[in-house]
């Protein structure tokens, strides 16, 4: 008992001596080391944060509360403005504690870094002491600034508790949100002030027009600055380049040339395009360069980082011709501007105007009722529908699905008489509604009465007609004036007419419009693009062709892109020119690239417009640019006989189903698909075929040629495994027995020899000839003598054999239904 | 027959050789390995054991006397202990940079098996000024060990030797520098080669004794 009592004294003892001895301690050099701590964050605080070095901010203690691993927060303040402010954070590192402090502006960029205390090893976390191992965060927003620390090598724990804390410290930051949100000109302002090294500089909003103009322009910011070192227009553009997120810097001085070019921000490939795009030296080419240089893009250095290049060569486009628009006068169209405004005055008709069908002229058409005979007679021999047709009807109407129609009719009635409209497919009224409720009891006054049609899917050739409707209190004769019907299809903003009230629509109309038609069309050298004007009735206004030819050949051939226009009737509308890589043509004074110049009649206009397709354009010579001219108008020409010759071939001709069923058994509906690829001689129209229970089963091709003695039409089936199911000669009149064969050219057995045939290896088997205007030779279906201009297949006619591997080819060479 | 009673000086000059703790005794191997990647911070190491182990060894040999036996051991801990936690306290206040440069072998001083050796194996059984005697002596011999290997490894693995702080004096160039000496696995192999010389030396002492004797 003694002896436990004494072990219990002596190591109570002990403890208690012990424990006196290190509290004695810890009173004398905790205030030392809390002092030392204190003078460290104060040094760290200059340190991390250079800006305050020179100024008359202060440091002060951040009061609120904060949370771990921040354990401190020191604040800088410029007046009441808080500008910066420099958290210490602690945590436990992979066996010590791990004190540094870093400061952030009130961009929300890391302005600095620091350890403080770092007792983990040194051997392996020893870089974390290191300032250039916290290069790269230097800068970098603090919500970005842990992922852009790569950690140090062999303290892989300590580097990853290190990430976790500033991102906890970016997270608390960001929460915090201590800063007012700093207008951009200051921001900009300072930013300037720096890459320029004059203080004294002062930016600038734009006026407002102008504004309006950068904002068409797509240019995220633009300033007018001014100070000591001069007068400047700065530009900050952001954009997309092969990444997102690429911002630059140009800055233009009084003389309109670059001072400063500078890529402040890229996202592309670190080893490609964003290494060509932010290497400093290779944008010296642009010092003191005037901005068509930047409009023409004519730049060394980025030659393989396309799409850097391109994006780039676009905002420079855009910041250049927006400054010379706006400060130097000169104004650049760009494509953007050029295309529509081209459509424009190439087009026929007033593009984007409404079109007006008239059923009844101004006098208007009396519908009237009477028993007399004339006029309109409505017979009231069926109670129970209170309505009765007349014969003003007008058939042949096309609505869109997803679109909104308004049919506005100006009409009048008499006799407390209503009038009612309906849209009719042939089987049902999809639309059937009085035109106006107020003439219940009383006379319809002459109006705009307006109804609204907004079909589900796509009906056409609907007939819209009138009827004269009776009251419910007066069952007796009565009339009305129909003075004027239009129907327009409603894009834009417009409001929706009240059907209740049928109030009148005010809306934005656009109905006459310009529609890619390129795919459709038979190809040709001269012709990229084709676009009709179609009015809201679907009827072509008119066509405008994107055609190019040669320029001269200078290191290579350069280009001549142009626009023309062609009305309905086959007259040239006008041609514009819209762009050439021809260095002779491009500054002459023929050329231009400024749709305003063609508001005033002159612009080739005597020896192209109005002229007939059919005539041989021949343009005024100009010394120099003979070779451009005479190419111009061999272009012209040739789109000219083009329109006569290969556009109407768009227009697809509708085979009878009979002749389609023929082609392919068990085949009950079709549905064509040739405009969804590019047209063929001999094809003249391509069918996805079903059966009755709705089944895809099929194709059927439509095709003819021209024989000895007729043109040849006939339907051609392919089954879903590539087999030809049948050769459906429908038309064509050929001497054959005439040219001693048994049977006629229609019960022959060669139409029997194409049943049956695999598609890939009929194409496979078949030689066409070297001259396209002949026929090959196929080793699976024999041309026969005697008939060789209608069978072909010979290597010497084209006939019924060659047009049908031209329908084969191209049901492999496009994988109609998959075929490969 | 009675057992000889060490005279101070040989108490003292034990430590420097004959038991020498790094190299004979193989005492203290953590810090002999970890700290001695430059001479600074084995100094500082060598110091800082030299403070616990004299302290220490006076302390238990006040009170060994009214140490009950079953429970010596915990209270020589905690008096090491305590020692431990107040040197670092003194370093981080006047030391700063050390105290960083050292990290966590200052506080892995606790369990220094030199310094709860020399308790048990002397200050328990000895006098206070014999006691302090023999941890100075020991703590001298532990920092001469500790420090020769950092000198080799700092020499010959950087090529230069740090007196203090960022006074440095370059004396190997780059190329002729053995970095694989800096490298935890250098410290071994030095402390592997002296190890190898002092016993050689140490034979060859006995040697010659035998002959003589």
């Amino acid at each position: 008992m003694k002896k436990g009592i004494g072990i219990v004294f002596m190591l109570t003892l002990v403890v208690v001596v012990a424990s006196l001895g290190v509290f004695f301690v810890e009173d004398i050099t905790t205030p030392i080391i809390e002092d030392r701590q204190i003078k460290e964050v104060q040094e760290a605080v200059s340190e991390v944060f250079p800006e305050i070095v020179g100024t008359t901010w202060t440091v002060e203690d951040y009061t609120g509360e904060l949370s771990l691993p921040i354990t401190g927060a020191k604040t800088i303040v410029d007046g009441e403005t808080l500008q910066g402010i420099v958290y210490t954070v602690s945590f436990q590192g992979f066996a010590n504690t791990f004190t540094y402090v870093v400061g952030v502006n009130r961009a929300g960029e890391v302005t600095g870094y620091k350890t403080l205390k770092n007792n983990e090893t040194a051997s392996s976390a020893g870089d974390f002491n290191e300032s250039e191992t916290f290069a790269a965060i230097n800068g970098a927003l603090l919500s970005a600034a842990g992922s852009s620390f790569d950690g140090v090598s062999g303290a892989t724990y300590t580097s990853d508790y290190w990430r976790t804390s500033l991102d906890q410290v970016a997270e608390w930051h960001s929460d915090a949100e201590l800063f007012d949100e700093i207008p951009q000109i200051d921001v900009d302002q300072a930013l300037i002030r720096s890459k320029l090294a004059d203080e004294t500089l002062v930016l600038t909003e734009l006026s407002a027009a102008n504004i309006e103009k950068l904002d068409s322009s797509s240019i995220d910011y633009a300033y007018e600055a001014t100070g000591d070192s001069g007068d400047y227009v700065v530009y900050i553009e952001e954009y997309s380049a092969y990444e997102a997120g690429t911002k630059v810097l140009l800055v233009v001085n009084d003389d309109h040339e670059t001072v400063l070019f500078e890529v402040l921000a890229s996202s592309d490939t670190p080893d490609w395009g964003g290494k060509l795009l932010t290497e400093t030296d290779r944008w010296t080419q642009l010092e003191d360069q005037s901005l068509n240089f930047l409009i023409n893009g004519a730049f060394d250095g980025l030659g393989g980082a396309t799409t850097t290049y391109s994006t780039w060569q676009d905002a420079m486009y855009r910041i250049s011709a927006f400054h010379q628009e706006v400060y130097q006068g000169i104004i650049t169209y760009s494509m953007d501007t050029l295309v529509p405004e081209y459509q424009s005055q190439l087009s026929p008709v007033t593009l984007g105007g409404m079109t007006t069908w008239t059923i009844a002229s101004d006098a208007g058409i009396d519908l009237t009722t009477g028993n007399d005979g004339s006029g309109l007679k409505v017979s009231w021999d069926n109670p129970g529908v209170n309505y009765e047709s007349i014969t003003i009807e007008q058939g042949g109407f096309n609505f869109e699905a997803g679109k909104l129609y308004s049919i506005n009719v100006v009409a009048h009635s008499e006799n407390e008489k209503d009038i009612w409209v309906s849209l009719n497919d042939g089987t049902e009224d999809l639309v059937l509604t009085k035109l106006a409720l107020e003439a219940l009891n009383e006379d319809l006054s002459e109006n705009t009465y307006s109804i609204s049609y907004n079909p589900s899917e796509d009906v056409n050739n609907i007939t819209l007609s009138f009827g004269l409707g009776k009251t419910v209190a007066k069952e007796e004769d009565g009339n009305a004036t129909i003075v004027e019907v239009t129907i327009v299809e409603l894009v834009g903003e417009y409001n929706v007419p009240d059907q209740a009230t049928n109030q009148v629509i005010n809306s934005k109309l656009e109905t006459t419009r310009v529609i890619e038609v390129t795919n459709q069309k038979y190809k040709n050298i001269n012709i990229s693009n084709v676009f009709d004007i179609v009015n809201d009735k679907g009827e072509v206004e008119g066509t405008i062709y994107y055609g190019y030819t040669f320029g001269t050949y200078i290191d290579g051939p350069t280009m001549i892109n142009f626009m023309l226009g062609i009305d309905k009737d086959g007259n040239y509308t006008g041609f514009r020119f819209l762009g050439t890589t021809d260095p002779h043509l491009n500054p002459s004074e023929i050329y231009t690239a400024d749709y305003e110049k063609f508001l005033s009649p002159g612009y080739f206009a005597e020896e192209i417009e109005g002229l007939a397709i059919t005539s041989v354009i021949d343009l005024a010579n100009y010394d120099g640019l003979e070779l451009q001219l005479a190419n111009i108008e061999g272009a012209i020409n040739e789109i000219g006989r083009y329109h006569v010759e290969d556009y109407t071939k768009r227009f697809l001709e509708n085979i009878d189903t009979d002749e389609l069923k023929l082609a392919l058994s068990g085949s009950n509906s079709f549905v064509s698909i040739y405009n969804d690829f590019d047209a063929v001689d001999h094809i003249v129209n391509v069918y996805e075929a079903y059966d009755a229970t709705n089944t895809l089963v099929g194709y059927v091709y439509a095709g003819e040629y021209e024989g000895n003695n007729s043109d040849i039409l006939f339907t051609l089936g392919v089954n879903l495994t590539g087999v030809v199911t049948n050769l459906n000669v429908y038309s064509g009149s050929e001497s054959w027995t005439g040219a001693g064969k048994s049977t006629n050219f229609l019960d022959s057995d060669l139409l029997d020899a194409f049943d049956g045939l695999d598609v890939t290896l009929f194409v496979s088997n078949y030689t066409p000839a070297a001259n396209p205007t002949k026929g090959g030779v196929s080793t699976d279906v024999d041309a026969i003598s005697g008939v060789s201009t209608t069978t072909g297949g010979d290597g010497v006619h084209f006939g019924l054999i060659d047009s049908v591997y031209t329908l084969l080819n191209f049901h492999e060479e496009n994988s109609v239904g998959g075929a490969e | 027959m009675a057992r000889r009673q060490k005279t101070l000086r040989e108490v003292f000059t034990a430590g420097f050789f004959e038991q020498n703790p790094t190299f004979v005794q193989f005492l203290g191997m953590c810090p002999t390995l970890a700290v001695t990647g430059s001479v600074e911070s084995a100094l500082g190491m060598g110091a800082g054991v030299a403070f616990v182990l004299v302290l220490s060894n006076l302390f238990i040999s006040l009170i060994r006397n009214f140490v009950p036996n079953e429970v010596r051991i915990p209270i020589y801990i905690v008096v090491i202990a305590s020692l431990v936690t107040i040197l670092e306290m003194l370093m981080n206040a006047y030391l700063p940079d050390l105290a960083a440069q050292l990290g966590t072998f200052l506080s892995l001083i606790v369990v220094n098996c030199l310094i709860l050796g020399r308790a048990e194996a002397f200050a328990s059984k000895n006098g206070p000024v014999k006691s302090m005697a023999d941890g100075l002596g020991m703590a001298i011999g532990f920092t001469g060990g500790i420090v020769l290997i950092a000198f080799f490894r700092e020499l010959l693995g950087s090529g230069s030797i740090t007196v203090w702080g960022d006074l440095a004096v370059q004396l190997i160039p780059e190329t002729y520098q053995i970095s694989i000496l800096v490298a935890p696995a250098g410290a071994f192999l030095v402390f592997g080669i002296l190890v190898a010389q002092v016993n050689k030396l140490k034979f060859k002492k006995e040697e010659q004794q035998e002959e003589v004797a």
